[in-house]
C-alpha cells in the first residue's frame, strides 16, 4: 500500500511545493491528485501565504499601532460624548428623567409656584385694602362730624372718640397689606403673574351657570383688582412707606381714594366720586375772608367800601364776585383793584380780573359796580 | 511618519476626552445638586402656598361678611334706581329739620333734571336744581352736608354740588338766596 513516505508507483510526480497541509500531513499523491493539496492561488494581494513560516500571519493591529490607538480613542471620546449628553442635555433624555431635564421641569414649577404664591398674596392684600376702605371711610366721616361747627360739643367729642376707636383697626389692616405687598418682582417676572391671573379669570368664567353668579361675579373683580395692583407700583411705594405709628388723616385719604381709584367694586366707585368732589363752602368762606381783609367791615352791620351782590361757583373752575363799591375820596376802580389782588395772591384763584369799570359820583359817595371773575385751583 | 502622527493625534483626543469628561462630570454634579435646591425650594413654596390659601379663604369669608352687612347701606348712599321720592324725602327732611325763623332753610323750588350716565359707564347721576331762601349759617351747614353725603355711616344719598350761585341779603342778617345745581348719583344699570 503506498503510505505516505513511499509514494505509489505510477504516480506522477507533482512540483515540489509545500503548503499547510503538506507541512502537516507530508506528499500524499492521493490527495495531491485530487487537488486537496494543492497550494492555493496566490490571494488578491498578490502574495502568496507561503511566503513564509505559521508564524508569518501578522495582523494590522501590530502593523499599524498609531492608527488603531486613533481609532480607539475616537471611539472614547465618541462614547464620552454620548453618555454625557444623556445626563447634561435635557432634550436628551434616553433613559427616564436625566439631571438636566430634571433642573428644567423643577425650574418651571418654582417659576409657576412663585407666580401662584404671588398672585394669592395681591389677591390677599386686595381683599384686606377692600377691608380697609370701610373702616377709612367710617373713620374720616367721623373726624370731620368731630370737627363740623354745626355740631354740638357733646357730640364731637362722641364721634372723635368713635374715629379714635377705629384707627387701630386701620393701622393694623395697613400692616397686614404691607407684609403681603413686601416683595420686590422683578420687572421680568411680572409678565407671569400676570398670565397666571389670566388663567384664573378665564377658568373662573367658564364657570358661568355652575357656581352663583353674584360669586363669581365678585371673585373675578377681586382678580381683576389684584392685577392692577400688581402693575400700580407707585401706590404699593407708597404703602410700604407709610409710618404706621403716626398716620395723618391726609395719608387714609390719600390711600382710600388709590384704591377706589384701582378698585371695581361699588364702594370703589363711591369713593371715586366722592375724592372728585369739590367742596365749595371752603371757597366761599375764602372768598368772603379775602374781601374783608380788603375791607373789614364787609359782611357787618357797619356800612362798608365793598357790597357784594352774588357769588358764583361752578365745576366749569370759575368762580364770580359782583357787587358795588363805595367810596368817600372816589378811588372805586383802586378798591376794585385791591380786590383782585387779593384774589389772585390766594393759593385757591387765579387770574382773577375785571374789565369794566363804572362809577357814579352822587351827592354823598361814589359808587361804582364791579364783577370780577376768576378761575378757581381745584387741588389748592 | 504616518504612525507617529496617529499617535499624536490619538494622545491629543484621549487628553480632550479626559478634559472634557471631567467638565462634563462637573457639570452633571451641579446639575444634581441644583435639583436637591430646586427640589427643597418647591417644598418650601408649597407650604407658603398652602399656608396662603388658607389666609386667603379666611379673608375672603370676612370679605363676604362685610359685603352682605354694608349692602343695604350701600342701597341708601347708592342705590340702583334714580329713587326721586327718597330724594326728596331728604331735602325736605334737611329743610323742616334746619328752618326757624331766625335761621331759615326753605326750599322753594325744587327741580330733577334728566338722568345721565357718567362718560365710562361706571355710575349715573340725577342733576338736581334747588332754590332757597337761607341763613348764611344753614346755606354752609347744607353744603357741608352734601359735601360729606354717601358715607356708609351718615346713611345719606352720595351727592355733590356742581354750581351755586348766592344772592346776599341786602341788609346784613338777611336772608341769603342761593340756587343749587347739585347731582344725586346712583349705580350704572345692572
Amino acid at each position: 500500500m503506498a503510505d505516505i513516505v513511499n509514494p505509489a508507483p505510477g504516480s506522477e510526480k507533482l512540483p515540489e511545493t509545500s503548503n499547510v497541509f503538506t507541512e502537516l500531513f507530508g506528499n500524499d499523491s492521493a490527495v495531491k491528485n485530487k487537488g486537496m493539496m494543492a497550494p492555493p492561488a496566490p490571494g488578491i494581494s498578490g502574495r502568496s501565504v507561503n511566503s513564509g513560516p505559521i508564524g508569518s500571519l501578522k495582523p494590522s493591529v501590530a502593523e499599524h499601532p498609531g492608527r488603531s490607538f486613533f481609532q480607539l480613542s475616537l471611539l472614547v471620546f465618541v462614547i464620552t460624548v454620548g453618555v454625557f449628553l444623556t445626563q447634561n442635555s435635557s432634550w436628551f433624555s434616553v433613559i427616564g428623567v436625566n439631571p438636566a431635564l430634571k433642573v428644567e421641569q423643577a425650574e418651571a414649577y418654582v417659576d409657576q409656584l412663585n407666580a401662584d404664591t404671588r398672585v394669592q398674596k395681591h389677591l390677599a392684600a386686595t381683599l384686606l385694602l377692600e377691608q380697609y376702605s370701610g373702616i377709612a371711610d367710617e373713620y374720616l366721616y367721623d373726624k370731620a362730624q368731630s370737627i363740623s361747627a354745626y355740631n354740638s360739643d357733646n357730640k364731637k367729642k362722641a364721634y372723635k372718640e368713635l374715629a379714635n376707636g377705629l384707627l387701630p383697626g386701620l393701622t393694623e389692616n395697613l400692616g397686614q397689606v404691607i407684609e403681603y405687598l413686601s416683595e420686590e418682582i422683578p420687572n421680568e417676572e411680572v409678565a407671569a403673574v400676570k398670565d397666571s391671573m389670566d388663567e384664573l379669570i378665564t377658568n373662573l368664567k367658564t364657570k358661568e351657570g355652575q357656581v352663583d353668579a353674584q360669586t363669581l361675579l365678585q371673585d373675578i373683580r377681586d382678580l381683576e383688582t389684584a392685577k392692577t395692583l400688581l402693575q400700580s407700583q407707585s401706590f404699593k411705594d407708597e404703602l410700604k412707606a407709610l409710618d404706621l405709628t403716626a398716620l395723618k388723616d391726609a395719608q387714609i385719604e390719600s390711600v382710600l381714594n388709590q384704591f377706589g381709584g384701582i378698585n371695581s367694586s361699588v364702594t370703589a366707585v363711591i369713593s371715586k366720586i366722592k375724592a372728585k368732589r369739590v367742596k365749595w363752602s371752603g371757597y366761599w368762606s375764602e372768598l368772603e375772608a379775602l374781601t374783608k381783609s380788603v375791607d373789614p367791615l364787609f359782611n357787618t352791620e357797619f356800612s362798608g367800601s365793598v357790597h357784594v351782590s352774588d357769588m358764583k361757583f361752578s365745576t366749569t373752575g370759575t368762580a364770580s364776585v359782583s357787587g358795588e363799591t363805595s367810596t368817600d375820596d372816589k378811588k372805586n376802580f383802586t378798591l376794585v383793584s385791591n380786590l383782585i389782588d387779593t384774589y389772585e395772591s390766594s393759593k385757591w384763584f387765579r387770574n382773577a380780573a375785571d374789565r369794566s369799570y363804572v362809577k357814579n359820583d352822587n351827592s354823598e359817595k361814589v359808587t361804582g359796580n364791579f364783577k370780577i371773575i376768576m378761575d378757581i385751583e381745584l387741588n389748592p | 511618519m504616518r504612525e507617529r502622527t496617529y499617535t499624536y493625534l490619538g494622545i491629543a483626543v484621549v487628553l480632550i476626552t479626559v478634559a472634557w469628561g471631567i467638565f462634563q462630570w462637573f457639570e452633571r454634579e451641579g446639575l444634581v445638586l441644583h435639583a436637591e435646591e430646586l427640589s427643597q425650594q418647591t417644598l418650601n413654596l408649597s407650604g407658603i402656598s398652602d399656608r396662603l390659601t388658607g389666609n386667603y379663604q379666611d379673608l375672603k369669608a370676612a370679605s363676604a361678611k362685610i359685603r352682605e352687612s354694608s349692602a343695604q347701606e350701600i342701597a341708601l348712599v347708592f342705590p340702583t334706581k334714580e329713587d326721586l321720592t327718597n330724594l326728596t324725602r331728604l331735602f325736605d327732611d334737611f329743610s323742616t329739620k334746619n328752618n326757624f325763623e331766625s335761621n331759615p332753610f326753605f326750599i322753594s323750588n325744587l327741580t330733577y333734571q334728566t338722568p345721565l350716565s357718567s362718560d365710562e359707564g361706571a355710575y349715573r347721576y340725577v342733576p338736581v336744581v334747588l332754590t332757597v331762601e337761607t341763613s348764611r349759617k344753614n346755606l354752609s351747614k347744607f353744603l357741608e352736608f352734601v359735601e360729606q353725603s354717601g358715607s356708609l355711616e351718615g346713611e345719606a344719598r352720595l351727592m355733590s354740588v356742581e354750581d351755586i350761585s348766592i344772592k346776599y341779603p341786602s341788609e346784613f342778617g338777611g336772608e341769603y338766596e342761593a340756587r343749587i345745581t347739585l347731582d344725586a348719583f346712583f349705580s350704572q344699570e345692572l
